[in-house]
Formats: structure tokens, C-alpha cells, sequence
């Protein structure tokens, strides 16, 4: 198997492709007529103020949305070419493909290899190929050598930063191709943050990243592209670099100087 | 001897170091003076109702006498079928029996239809019919349960003796309990009429104390296991029931404690027979139904009257463990009203 080409034109092949999405809650518009590209092997940060509708954005992409009562949901998501908002399309396939780490970490009250074992075991997967899959997504998550082989505690006995990558940990064992994150270090310490940003970092050789994050120097150090909203409407969508350095709008400028936010 | 470590080096490399945590709170400020007097009354107070219960127990303790109880259900005057209404050979193990065996079958199927009823209601329904359906079992929570018991009497009796019993004799005859000669079937009162009464008596309670349960189980344990690619059912399985445990297990210690002591309805439903019920078409009796029978003729019998008030305290010691074990279990649900769940006895 080749690796895809990197740095080739973009938009050429993007895992997801979102085009005029709009998304309504019963009194208002959360997000208005949305389109943008993510390509795959990339981190994609989504930032703009609180309200602006980021996380529901990411929530749109894996049909999370719509189980918050009263959402209505138009326009086109495609999963490489495929419409995941297509009437035959089973959500619960969809979820599997794109995988969600949410903001505060949730194991469930169970054992940490319980937690990382509940994708596999909805999907009727045999012991000896659960094991090994628990075991390399908690190496993935680089949470296998804390854990010094100890899967069978409570989840609940982690620290908080080692609970969200037990999250991540249970995400990534159904081998999604993209991975949602809500804020995935908003809860956390410094030193927990670092690690999850590093973690970030390395799961983009294997995964498309997008990452909600409210932080704008995260945004700045994890994610090639960064996507700027406001208001539930995409204002700007470029290389982080250039949208932090030499952003096109004055509304991306004002917010990343730090004039509001 | 190792050089002791520095009381603040514990090492471990991605420990934080103590001033990125979070800023240390507030020294409280001085709790006020009217709070500390409520602290001091009300400690006290709190020991009311224990002092209470005390109470009640030591007085049902002496007007027993001590009479029968060691005796009646451990001793040599032990007696299954007491022979003597009258007498001094009251058992307890036939009356403890027909509790068993109505307020087990009750809490069985009213565990199961609650459960059934609460995953609707949290799950499945719309929020609007949810809320309708939520206000309507609670409200059959405040039904008095003479009402249960005459409606039992009026309504259901003669359907259970003319139609429902019969069928049932036909098809699960084989089955312990459900055959028996046609005799077996009466008037329609009996364990069957029993059991049903107290399901739907217990349903309300049971069905609040799981809602909540199922209710109070975070939303983010719910998206999480969605995300991952479990359908709406079984997220109920995997993350809601298995969250929700102890409140289930609690909704049905408390519906327990609730069926040990209804003695009205059972009394005007159950046929008050003191025999080893033949089938469950057959009448019996229950410890608290017994009590509330055999109230007025005891006056005349110090035994009788004496070995009741020692049934109650059995139902008395029954009714707070289950309660106990009940509360300690909901306890960890998060409080939230629980509305109609009080109960009568």
C-alpha cells in the first residue's frame, strides 16, 4: 500500500466534504450554509468564539447532532464521496468510520479494558482479536506503558488527563479513518494538555484529525489547517499559518489579535 | 538508611507541579452564628425520628409480652395450622408465607413492567408524552389502597373466577401452582387476584425510583457510547442499565418494603384463608392482612392481640431494612423529584 501523496493540490481527494450545511435548533440557526474540505492525514483546527457554532459542527459530521432533541439538519456531508446524511445510511455505521473524543473526559464505570473494548464488542469481535486491539489503542493513546499492564481497574481511578486518552484510546480501538475532537483538552492541566496535544500530532500519520478547540495557540501548534467561525458562519478556512500570520478577513484578524473572543 | 526523601519531591515525571494546579480556594469565611445554632438544634432533631422508632419498637416489644414470637416460629409450639384461632399457637411461617408469595410475585413483575415502562419513558417516548405519561403513573401513586382493594373485589374477582383462571388452569395446568382440581378455583379472591392487586399497587413507586435512575445517568455517557457506534438500544443495555444498577436494585427494595406492609387492599382481595395456599387460585393470608382481619376479635383473646402487635413488629423490622437497603442504593442518584414516591402503608 503507497502512502497517498502529500502536498499535491488540495481539495483533490478530501476524506470529508461538507457543502451548504445549515443546522436549526427550534429558535435559532446554529450553523448557516457551512462548506469546507478536510483532507485526510491532516489535523484541522476549528476555532472562533463561544456560541459559534464549532461543536456543532463536529457533531454535525458524525450524525451526533441529531440525537439532541428538535435539531433539523440540511445540506450535503459526504465521507469520501458517500452521503452520510442519505436517508439509507445507518448512523451508527457512520459513527464507527468517524470517531468522537468529547470535551469532558467520559469512561464509562467500568474496567479501563472494558471501556476500550465496548466498540468492538457492539461489533460481535472474537477474544483474542479484542485483546490485541485493546492493547494497541492503549499504546496508541500512549496510556499501555503507564498502565504497566493493569487494564482490569476501574477506568474511574485514572487522572483526568489519562481518562481523556482512555477516551481517545476507546475511540480509536473501532478504527474510525477520522477522529472528532470537542475540546479534547479543555478540562485538563498544562502538563495533561501537552500530552494530549502530542497524541494529536501523532495520530495524524493514520487518521484525519478535526479538533474544536477555543485555544488559539493549540490550534497554532497541532493543526495544518485552521477554520475560523463566527456566528455559525465559516469565515475563514485556511493553513493556520497563514490564517494566524496574514489572515484574509478583518473579522479573523481582530479575533486572532485577541480583540474579542 | 536511604536519605529520606524531601516531604515535597514525590517523584514521577508527569505528575504537575503544585502551582500550575488550581488556585487554591478562599479560606472560608466563618460559618455565621445562625447556622451553627441550626447545626446545634439541629442534631437533636435528627435524632427524633430514631428516637421515635425507638419507641415504637420497645412498645410493640412489651405489649407482645414476649409471648409468641420465639416461640411460635423457632419453638416446639411451632405450628403451621394453628388450630386454636384463640390459642397461644400462632405461627408466623404461614402468614409469612402468603407475604413471600405475594409481595415476591408482585415485585418480580412489577420490577419488570417498571423497568420496561422507565426505558420507555427515558429513551423511547417523545419528551412531551413522556412528561404526560411520567405525571400519570405518579398520580396512581396517590390512589388510597382501599380503592385498589374494592375495585379488586368488585371488578376483577368475577373475571378472574369466570374467565381468566380457568384459561390459565387449561394452559400452564402443569406448571406448580397454576393446576389443581376445578374446585380449586373459587370466587375470584385468592393469590392470584393477590398478586395482581399489589403489582399495579407497587408499579407507581417502583417505575418513579427507575426513571429517575435511568433519568440520572449522564448524558455524556449516553453520547459517548453512541459515538462509538451502538444503537440506541444498546446503549440502554451497556451504559444506561449498568449505570443506573444501584438505583434499579434500590426501586426494588423500596417497592419490597411497600408490598410487605400493604394490608387493605390484600385483606379485601386475598380470601383470608389461614391454610397452605393448594394453587395460587387458592386464598391466604398475608402477616399484615392478618393483622388488619383479625383486629377486632383479638380484643377478646390477650393471646391473639398479643401475638399480632408481635407481627407487626416483624413487619415494622421488615419494612425498615428494605427501606434502608432501598435509600442507600438510590441514594447515589442524583435528587431529583421523585414525585408520588412516599407510599402509604
Amino acid at each position: 500500500m503507497t502512502e497517498p501523496e502529500r502536498g499535491g493540490p488540495r481539495g483533490s481527494d478530501p476524506i470529508l466534504s461538507v457543502r451548504h450545511l445549515t443546522v436549526r435548533a427550534p429558535n435559532r440557526t446554529i450553523l448557516d450554509d457551512v462548506s469546507l474540505d478536510f483532507e485526510d492525514r491532516e489535523v484541522a483546527a476549528i476555532i472562533g468564539p463561544s456560541g459559534c457554532g464549532k461543536t456543532t459542527l463536529v457533531r454535525a459530521l458524525n450524525r451526533m447532532a441529531e440525537v439532541a432533541p428538535g435539531i433539523r439538519i440540511e445540506g450535503s456531508v459526504r465521507y469520501r464521496g458517500e452521503e452520510i446524511y442519505d436517508p439509507a445510511v445507518n448512523p451508527v455505521l457512520v459513527r464507527q468510520r468517524i470517531g468522537m473524543v468529547f470535551q469532558r473526559p467520559v469512561p464509562f464505570p467500568m474496567s479501563i479494558y472494558e471501556n476500550v473494548a465496548f466498540g468492538l464488542r457492539l461489533q460481535g469481535i472474537d477474544e483474542e482479536e479484542l485483546d490485541r486491539t485493546v492493547r494497541r489503542s492503549l499504546e496508541q493513546a500512549g496510556l499501555w506503558k503507564e498502565l504497566d499492564g493493569d487494564v482490569e481497574r476501574s477506568g474511574l481511578t485514572l487522572s483526568g488527563g489519562q481518562q481523556q486518552r482512555l477516551c481517545i484510546a476507546r475511540a480509536l480501538a473501532v478504527k474510525p479513518r477520522i477522529l472528532l475532537m470537542d475540546e479534547p483538552a479543555a478540562s485538563l492541566d498544562p502538563t495533561a494538555t501537552q500530552r494530549i496535544e502530542e497524541l494529536i500530532f501523532d495520530l495524524r500519520k493514520e487518521y484525519a484529525v478535526i479538533l474544536v478547540t477555543h485555544n488559539m495557540q493549540q490550534a497554532a501548534r497541532v493543526a495544518e489547517r485552521t477554520a475560523f467561525f463566527y456566528q455559525g458562519r465559516l469565515i475563514e478556512y485556511s493553513d493556520t499559518h497563514q490564517l494566524f500570520e496574514n489572515p484574509r478577513e478583518k473579522l479573523t484578524e481582530s479575533y486572532v489579535t485577541g480583540r474579542f473572543g | 538508611m536511604d536519605e529520606p526523601h524531601p516531604p515535597g519531591d514525590r517523584s514521577g515525571p508527569d505528575r504537575p507541579p503544585a502551582f500550575l494546579g488550581p488556585p487554591a480556594p478562599a479560606a472560608p469565611a466563618p460559618p455565621r452564628r445562625e447556622r451553627s445554632l441550626g447545626r446545634w438544634l439541629g442534631s437533636p432533631l435528627a435524632l427524633a425520628p430514631l428516637l421515635l422508632l425507638g419507641i415504637v419498637v420497645a412498645v410493640l416489644a412489651i405489649a407482645s409480652e414476649g409471648q409468641n414470637f420465639g416461640l411460635s416460629f423457632w419453638g416446639p409450639v411451632w405450628a403451621f395450622n394453628p388450630t386454636d384461632p384463640a390459642g397461644s399457637t400462632y405461627g408466623i411461617a404461614l402468614f409469612a408465607l402468603g407475604t413471600a408469595i405475594t409481595a415476591g410475585a408482585a415485585l418480580l413483575l412489577a420490577s419488570g413492567l417498571s423497568l420496561a415502562i422507565s426505558i420507555a419513558l427515558t429513551v423511547y417516548l417523545p419528551p412531551r408524552t413522556s412528561r404526560v405519561l411520567t405525571t400519570l403513573t405518579d398520580l396512581l401513586a396517590g390512589i388510597p389502597s382501599v380503592v385498589y382493594g374494592i375495585w379488586g373485589f368488585v371488578v376483577l374477582a368475577p373475571y378472574f373466577a369466570s374467565s381468566l383462571e380457568p384459561t390459565l388452569r387449561n394452559a400452564l395446568g402443569w406448571l406448580p401452582g397454576f393446576g389443581g382440581p376445578e374446585s380449586a378455583i373459587g370466587g375470584g379472591s385468592g393469590l392470584l387476584l393477590g398478586i395482581f392487586i399489589l403489582t399495579l399497587m407497587v408499579i407507581p413507586l417502583t417505575t418513579a425510583v427507575m426513571r429517575e435512575s435511568l433519568r440520572s445517568v449522564p448524558r455524556e455517557l449516553v453520547e459517548a457510547g453512541l459515538a462509538l457506534g451502538a444503537t440506541p438500544w444498546e446503549v440502554v443495555r451497556r451504559v444506561r442499565l449498568r449505570v443506573a444498577r444501584r438505583g434499579l436494585w434500590g426501586a426494588v427494595f423500596l417497592g419490597f418494603g411497600r408490598a410487605v406492609g400493604e394490608s387493605v387492599a390484600l385483606a379485601m382481595v386475598l380470601g383470608n384463608t389461614v391454610q397452605f395456599p393448594p394453587s395460587l387460585y387458592g386464598g391466604s393470608s398475608t402477616i399484615a392482612s392478618f393483622i388488619f382481619t383479625q383486629l377486632d376479635s383479638a380484643f377478646f383473646y390477650p393471646e391473639l392481640l398479643r401475638a399480632l402487635v408481635e407481627f407487626a413488629l416483624v413487619i415494622l423490622i421488615l419494612t425498615i431494612a428494605f427501606n434502608l437497603l432501598g435509600q442507600r442504593a438510590v441514594s447515589e442518584v442524583r435528587p431529583r423529584a421523585v414525585a408520588g414516591a412516599g407510599g402509604r402503608a
